[in-house]
């Protein structure tokens, strides 16, 4: 009896499905942002927010659920209804490295949501006080073989993509480093500037505007391609550092169960998004490129990043608690 | 003069039409969201952050950087009526301009509120115009020994704002800095005192606590006495601050303009300590040293100097370096961001309409706080003839609404309601809330700073005294320790002679 | 031994209390050392000298002269907590106009001065100026009515 009931009811979900995306977004959506106002994700979803508003003619509210390394955000996004007026922005740092990060967990990537789509790629980079004699990516990693653990590199914070990639170049190059967190991207960028610490891992656009006042020097992107705005920065893996791959995205999530057609619907009009001319300069403001996505590519690229952090997570013993 | 030619050339940015209007919009909005308790310009800003993408990056910068301000002339009013700090730099108002507001001067607490941060803007804004580049490159050569020595001295000096007891006050402080450990660490990332909650793995609201210490244990103070009817005695009194109350001010005015206009540059919490410095220096220093605490007129003058001085230089570091002093200008740098500007070093020169036309309206913005607030003085003041047992229940809903839109966040209200529980009880002790707020805003950052000298120094704990910065600020800790013990001690030796 | 400052005598009790608190917790997360503090250090020092602040403070009730402890008048106390917890419950459940019902319905109970017209009329005044204000005016994400 009850396995009928659910035959037919999920029959009828199908039924109903064209006519749901067809109908779809009939009231106002919530797009909430695990983070505060002012950073990098509430930008991303305030700008995409905006060009759904027009293009739907429904209000997209940014609703930001700041606290507990994204867990708050994400916890309400997981639990929102699967109907499409829930949508979370998510960063790399909620879906890749918090589940291999943390044992106890309030969400689950797999059971709780559904990928939307890309939305924004910042690239990250090792950088250098000017006045330090760190020339390149060798000298670091000499200077590292040197004195191990005594050379300090500097983070936006614990638990970031920039601590993982800091402890992968150690696990990549036999070295350790001193890791030195700060509370968010501009003070780790000054801190370097300044000559409290020498080196960095940090977002292209925190150290941008010390590299042009000359205090801050680049030695290398840490993503496997060059970034599109400066092209001239080696890659790591090009300065021998083989593997290391990482960069700060940013993601549309959906709550799992979310009708297919509606996450297409979604998904396309986020595709077009990304590609205007004036988005794209808006993002670019921001030292991020905008990077279109199908679900699935999204999901794949979770997938790979998820399994390379478990495992530097565990080969370099990093634990919050 | 380079700079005055660009003074004016800001001017020119400033007086445009459309920037006046933004200017006045911000600085509007700032005082109605400054005056509702609890709300910050956070989310007002938040709000209106789209709304910018289509104005140019002047007049975005000019109304944002309106709004933040003009919360900061609003937040007073709150403080000074019915004793509730809606930030961290009002807790030092509510002091002395609550105890004012009780004896029927109200008025002029809040017309000197008003009259010194304005004439502190005026300054400060002058500091920012002057000297911008050379403070930024003190606010990058500042580390964490430095920081560290500074948030040392700040907490001694959060004793000064105690009335009673020194132990008592110190004791104040540890538990202040104890309940503001509680959260996710910095540098570990280990969550601390969370009960794994998600809800506290960022800590206890300073909101939440600031309401529970002060407004709504106020209000249960009140409500205890038994003749409701004089909370606020001689209700009627002066509108505004007389000559003699301003000529008595004019040196704290200085003092707190100064002191507020050098911690500002510093971004780790410099503007935070600006309202409190200013408090304690002039509970020191200023002559006659008549009863701070029960509603002296300097001792409203002088922090609310030291937080508006504080509030303009604190954009050195943001458009310098583009490190946010507080959530407000960290949405500012978003907005700017989202302009395809980037906060740093070049943006004086490769934007000077932007970074002159912002110095210029603040001149502008502060002007027309002034002119808005003071005739707004009568009206608050008349708010307080509302009879209480209407008042009360108004105060609660403020409170509890203020407290959730800080993030949105339910949990926050039962932050409140259990910090009220505990305020209760150590209030009917004669433990002061004011070291205690100070001790959990300073004590994290403290050991923040601490942990990464150490890490950074390798366990080097001469650091602190070589760096000459980092040893002046902990000499003048040590001084101003010897100050606070020798009259208490003295008394001491004489209550124990008499015995 | 006769307590001489009972206030002085209860808050250095509640000190220690306070601080033995934080020191048992801080049992978990580990010391370090002076290069690598661990994050069970700083609330470990601060605790031991709330510790000794507060038997100081405790002891010295036996010296020193102090008032006695005031009357707590539980009423008041009482109704205003859990008129504000309520607040939180009623707002997540049934959104801002039901919570600002309750919280100035049962808040006013700790004042023995309230009258229920006027109570009435509050509830409607401060419920038309709440939503007009942070929710039309200032647009802050806050849920009116219960979610359907």
């Amino acid at each position: 009896m009850r396995i009928w009931l659910i035959a037919a009811a999920s029959s009828l979900a199908l039924l109903t499905q064209p006519a749901v995306s067809q109908t779809y977004p009939s009231k106002p959506i919530h797009m909430l942002v695990p983070y505060a106002p002012g950073g990098v994700t509430d930008i991303a979803a305030r700008i995409v927010g905006a060009k759904l508003t027009e293009a739907w003619g429904q209000q997209v509210v940014v609703e930001n659920r700041p606290g507990g390394n994204g867990f708050i955000g994400m916890s309400a996004g997981a639990k929102g209804a699967p109907d499409g007026y829930t949508l979370t922005m998510a960063t790399i740092g909620d879906v890749s490295i918090n589940p291999v990060l943390f044992k106890e967990m309030p969400y689950n990537m797999e059971r709780d949501f559904t990928s939307v789509g890309l939305v924004s790629d910042i690239p990250l980079v090792l950088a250098a006080n000017s006045e330090t004699p760190y020339k390149s990516v060798a000298d670091v990693i000499a200077a590292a073989k040197a004195q191990p653990g005594r050379i300090s590199v500097g983070s936006p914070g614990s638990g970031t993509i920039n601590q993982i990639v800091i402890e992968w170049i150690g696990l990549e190059t036999g070295t350790k480093f001193q890791h030195i967190p700060f509370k968010g991207g501009a003070p780790s960028a000054a801190a370097v500037a300044g000559g409290t610490i020498p080196l960095g891992v940090l977002a292209s656009s925190s150290v941008a505007p010390h590299v042009k006042s000359g205090k801050i020097r680049v030695l290398a992107v840490t993503g496997a391609k060059p970034s599109k705005f400066n092209p001239q920065w080696p890659t790591l893996q090009s300065q021998g550092v083989k593997e290391v791959d990482a960069s700060q995205w940013t993601l549309l999530l959906a709550p799992k169960g979310t009708p297919k057609a509606i996450v297409e619907k979604i998904n396309t009009e986020l595709v077009k998004i990304l590609n205007m001319p004036d988005v794209k300069e808006r993002f670019a403001a921001g030292g991020a490129e905008t990077s279109p996505s199908t679900p699935a590519e999204l999901d794949a690229r979770m997938k790979t990043a998820t399994a390379a952090f478990g495992n530097i997570v565990k080969r370099a013993n990093i634990k919050p608690n | 003069m380079q700079t005055l030619d660009n003074l004016l050339f800001g001017l020119e940015v400033a007086l445009t039409l459309q920037n006046i209007a933004y200017c006045f919009i911000g600085c509007l909005l700032g005082t109605l969201v400054g005056v509702l308790p609890g709300i910050g310009p956070v989310a007002t800003v938040a709000m209106l952050l789209p709304f910018t993408f289509n104005l140019g990056p002047a007049p975005a910068l000019i109304m944002l950087a309106g709004i933040y301000y003009g919360a900061q002339y609003g937040g007073s009013t709150t403080a000074i009526l019915v004793n509730i700090p809606g930030e961290s730099s009002a807790v030092v108002t509510t002091l002395d301009g609550h105890q004012m507001a009780r004896k029927g001067r109200a008025g002029p607490a809040l017309g000197i509120a008003a009259i010194g941060s304005f004439v502190a803007g005026c300054i400060a804004t002058l500091v920012v115009a002057f000297f911008a580049p050379p403070l930024a490159e003190v606010a990058i050569k500042f580390g964490p020994p430095e920081y560290f020595s500074l948030m040392v001295f700040g907490l001694i000096a959060a004793v000064v704002l105690a009335r009673g007891s020194v132990i008592k006050a110190i004791a104040m402080v540890c538990v202040g800095i104890l309940l503001g450990l509680v959260g996710t660490d910095v540098n570990s990332g280990v969550i601390r005192y969370a009960f794994n909650l998600p809800e506290l793995m960022d800590g206890i609201g300073f909101v939440a606590l600031a309401m529970a210490f002060f407004g709504i244990t106020d209000v249960v103070a009140n409500l205890e006495e038994t003749d409701q009817g004089d909370v606020y005695k001689e209700r009627l009194g002066s509108v505004l601050p007389t000559l003699q109350d301003i000529r008595t001010c004019f040196w704290s005015i200085m003092r707190g303009t100064s002191l507020g206009s050098l911690l500002g540059i510093l971004p780790g919490g410099g503007a935070l300590l600006a309202s409190f410095a200013a408090y304690m220096v002039e509970k020191k220093i200023a002559k006659p040293p008549r009863n701070f605490g029960e509603g002296d007129i300097r001792g409203v003058a002088a922090p609310e100097s030291a937080n508006n001085a504080g509030a303009q230089t604190s954009f050195i570091p943001m458009l310098t370096l583009g490190i946010p002093s507080n959530p407000t200008m960290a949405l500012m740098i978003g907005a700017l961001m989202i302009q395809g500007i980037q906060p740093g070093p070049q943006v004086m020169t490769e934007r000077p309409e932007l970074f002159w036309g912002l110095v210029a309206s603040m001149w502008v913005g502060n002007l027309m706080l002034l002119v808005l607030n003071l005739p707004l003085i009568g009206v608050w003041v008349r708010l307080l003839a509302v009879p209480y047992r209407l008042l009360f229940p108004a105060i609660f809903v403020f409170c509890c609404i203020g407290v959730y839109t800080v993030d949105n966040k339910v949990f926050d209200i039962y932050v409140l309601a259990a910090l009220t529980g505990v305020a209760y009880v150590l209030l009917k002790l004669d433990c002061e809330p004011a070291p205690l707020i100070l001790g959990f805003i300073l004590g994290p950052m403290m050991e923040e700073q601490m942990r990464r000298a150490m890490m950074i120094n390798f366990g080097d704990i001469t650091v602190f005294v070589r760096h000459p910065v980092s040893a002046l600020f902990l000499a003048a800790a040590a001084i101003l320790m010897l100050l606070i013990a020798l009259p208490s001690l003295r008394a001491k030796r004489e209550v124990a002679l008499q015995e | 031994m006769h307590i001489r400052s009972p206030r002085d005598f209860w808050s250095g009790l509640i000190f220690i209390a306070i601080a033995a608190g934080f020191m048992i917790g801080a049992r978990r997360y580990g010391l370090g050392d002076m290069h690598q503090m661990g994050p069970g250090l700083f609330p470990t020092l601060v605790g031991a000298l709330l510790v000794v602040l507060g038997a100081v403070v405790a002891l010295r009730a036996f010296v020193i002269e102090g008032p006695p402890v005031p009357r707590f008048y539980l009423r008041p106390i009482l109704i205003s907590v859990v008129a504000i917890a309520l607040f939180g419950v009623t707002l997540q459940h049934l959104g801002l106009i039901a919570a600002i019902a309750v919280v100035v319905l049962i808040g006013v109970l700790a004042s023995r001065e309230s009258r229920p017209l006027e109570v009435v009329g509050l509830v409607v005044l401060l419920t038309v100026f709440s939503v007009a204000v942070f929710v039309w005016m200032l647009g802050l994400p806050i849920p009116l009515w219960p979610d359907a």
